[in-house]
């Protein structure tokens, strides 16, 4: 269960990199609905230890591979699938994203005992969570700075969301379910809100490209 | 503490809510009654609150998950206050503007109902802060304010408005996604020591404090305040501020700068109350990120042509003292940041509704260079003006020359001799655009033709109501700064 559970882990990061890197809409969108359900699947691998987190790949399942995919995939559907090119070229771009995962996971990996709270989460399979959590993070915020497609940053958003939640589940599983599922409704109200505000932004500027968001500065 | 009394917080908590379903589906009129009787009620129920706290001291309820403390009393009424304040503006304020584009106001005009909804909701979210005693319902009650006041900010849906809600949205999350980390870091951290439900409690944390894993604790607080510094503003987490509330309608400028941006250094005195004794660094974090903050937002405020931007970046100034004042790490500190927090609601609510005024009146026209001479089509407006400008600036006898010197007399007491300098730097270049924005938009002649030749006069009676409220409020803080004291003496033992 431990090799399983760190080898989906590790499958957060290639599935994070295709989602940042593909320049097709849907692509990417398919390859968070693929990052969700092996979020869901680690959360299932948790629950044959902790049977309340049952509960938990439930609603990882409805929110992330359901509901927020869905709505990803309405405005993608929408608009232009072909994303806004961004700031960094291709293959820079995908070199940086590597380079970053690598730097930051090796990091964490090796020195999880600075960031594990007991014992516990040193072993593996969390030290191999954490690492891959703090990396999620790190490639989110990646995308929503280089990114100039809006969509793609709310995607750089949802991998942020990934990795905290993955976070979540390492570190904190003992949490009630209740404060569980106030957390997912904020995310999943979250991603709803800015996809309606890009929504709006696409139809007054007729693209989705935030480099045209320059009326407003200092 | 008795169990009888826990049904007072959930009032507080839930009134907002109960008015804000029927508003949905109300007709303008009646809408606009249930938006003020809602925050008045509201405000009743958050005085019975802070009377109840100031006598008896916390209440808990929902098996501790709601704790009612002196913060949480002090903050409920601030809250109720200017949300009925800016209900009463928004009264006229919200149907009257753009009143030379017919279409731009219908459309604004069947978007009401979901404003009027939001901004109870928004009040709700806001009592769920000050309030909630678990460490990661803190950080969901942070978020929900930001996504309940996304849609306010954006609430006129042109292209600036636009961009001002997406990069709200968007580095809101993107900041408190940091604190989240911190949340659950900290609740781990706890959880082996206290066990998995009450490691969720704030109040029980203080037990634990010096049993935390020390790096664990630092990593934790610094994430959290990442992610709280973003909501309140804090230098060089502030870019979002200046656009959304320049963009968003002046009732919610008002309440963002008022209360929004307050409800994070909730937060931030919780956790720190907690580790700051025992992690002197993270006092000093807090320190020089508040002054950094005074002195950027102060350059920033100065520079600025457009009225809204300027009272924005101010507002980004003036957090850096309340985040110094805490940065302290004294008794005295901690009350001289809650106070600060108070003066300085009142002083820029009123700065931003009188403000709004203007825009209101002066068609459109927000820039410094196309104002003027307005004292005397606006006398009301001018004076309510003036009363804000100068307790900003902290002249007395307003309030925000006792919340300055409150900071300045704590930073002397804590030997801090660099925040004291840098505050009292900070209050003379806020003195200097406080009063050149006063002179330059009532003082003098119009400078531009447009507004030489608009029919500019007086606002309608709900506005000026409103403003007249928190400049009263200003003026009585200001004659009687001690009437908070029995419940600002309650928020050092929190």
């Amino acid at each position: 269960m431990d090799a399983l559970l760190r080898t989906l882990s590790l499958t957060l990061l290639l599935t994070s990199f295709l989602a940042v890197e593909s320049r097709s809409m849907r692509r990417a969108i398919l390859a968070y609905m693929v990052q969700s359900l092996v979020m869901v699947a680690i959360i299932a691998g948790f629950a044959t230890l902790h049977p309340r987190l049952w509960v938990w790949a439930a609603t990882a399942f409805v929110t992330k591979f359901a509901l927020i995919s869905w709505m990803l995939a309405h405005e993608a559907r929408a608009g232009d699938d072909h994303e806004v090119t961004p700031y960094v070229p291709r293959v820079a771009s995908a070199a940086l994203i590597a380079g970053l995962a690598l730097v930051v996971y090796g990091f964490v990996h090796g020195h999880a005992s600075f960031l594990a709270p007991t014992p516990l989460a040193e072993a593996e399979p969390y030290r191999t969570n954490v690492a891959v959590a703090l990396t999620l993070l790190f490639v989110g915020t990646y995308a929503v700075l280089t990114r100039r497609d809006a969509l793609k940053v709310i995607i750089g958003v949802c991998l942020m969301e990934n990795g905290a939640h993955l976070s979540l589940v390492t570190l904190a599983n003992g949490m009630h379910e209740t404060v569980l599922i106030g957390i997912v409704t904020d995310v999943v109200v979250a991603i709803y809100l800015m996809l309606h505000l890009v929504h709006g932004i696409e139809d007054r500027l007729g693209t989705r490209d935030t480099a045209r968001l320059r009326e407003l500065r200092w | 503490m008795t169990w009888g009394d826990g049904w007072l917080p959930l009032a507080v908590l839930v009134t907002p809510l109960v008015f804000a379903l029927p508003v949905v589906w109300a007709g303008d009129r009646v809408r606009r009654a249930l938006w003020v009787s809602g925050s008045a009620v509201t405000l009743v129920f958050a005085l019975m609150l802070a009377r109840r706290v100031v006598l008896a001291g916390p209440i808990e309820t929902l098996g501790a998950q709601i704790r009612a403390d002196g913060l949480a009393a002090v903050m409920s009424v601030l809250i109720a206050f200017l949300a009925l304040v800016c209900s009463v503006y928004a009264l006229d304020y919200l149907p009257g503007t753009h009143p030379h584009e017919p279409e731009r106001r219908e459309r604004l005009a069947r978007r009401m109902p979901m404003f009027t909804a939001l901004f109870l909701v928004l009040e709700s979210t806001l009592f769920w802060v000050a309030m909630t005693n678990n460490i990661v319902l803190l950080w969901v009650a942070l978020e929900a304010t930001t996504l309940a006041s996304a849609l306010l900010v954006s609430f006129y849906w042109d292209t600036r408005a636009l961009e001002a809600g997406y990069k709200y949205l968007l580095l809101l999350t993107v900041g408190i996604t940091a604190a989240f980390f911190g949340c659950v870091l900290l609740y781990a951290s706890a959880a082996p020591h206290l066990g998995n439900e009450s490691a969720l409690l704030i109040s029980n944390l203080r037990r634990v404090a010096g049993r935390l894993p020390s790096h664990l604790a630092l990593a934790s607080a610094l994430l959290l305040l990442i992610g709280f510094g973003t909501k309140a503003g804090l230098a060089p987490f502030h870019p979002w501020v200046a656009d959304a509330h320049a963009e968003a309608p002046a009732v919610m400028s008002a309440f963002l700068s008022s209360v929004i941006i307050k409800v994070p250094f909730i937060g931030m005195l919780r956790v720190w109350s907690v580790l700051g004794p025992r992690y002197p660094e993270l006092n000093q974090v807090l320190l020089m990120l508040g002054i950094f903050t005074m002195v950027v937002g102060a350059a920033l405020a100065i520079a600025q042509d457009d009225l809204k931007r300027l009272h924005a970046y101010s507002s980004v100034s003036q957090v850096g003292y309340i985040a110094a004042a805490l940065g302290l790490g004294t008794p005295f500190g901690f009350y001289a940041a809650v106070f600060f927090i108070v003066s300085h609601a009142l002083t820029k609510g009123l700065l931003f509704l009188s403000t709004g005024a203007v825009v209101f009146s002066a068609h459109e026209i927000r820039s410094l260079s196309a104002l003027g001479g307005l004292r005397r089509r606006m006398p009301i407006t001018a004076a309510c003006t003036l009363v804000g400008a100068l307790s900003l600036a902290g002249m007395p006898p307003f309030s925000g020359f006792f919340a300055k010197m409150q900071v300045v007399l704590a930073a002397a007491d804590a030997r801090a001799w660099l925040v004291l300098g840098v505050a009292v730097a900070t209050s003379l270049v806020t003195m200097a655009y406080t009063t050149s924005m006063v002179q330059r938009v009532f003082a003098s002649t119009p400078r531009s033709a447009e507004l030489e030749a608009a029919d500019v006069h007086e606002v309608p009676a709900s506005m000026r109501l409103a403003m007249v409220l928190l400049a009263g409020a200003v003026i009585v803080l200001g004659l009687m700064p001690q009437c908070l004291d029995s419940l600002l003496r309650l928020v050092p033992e929190m």
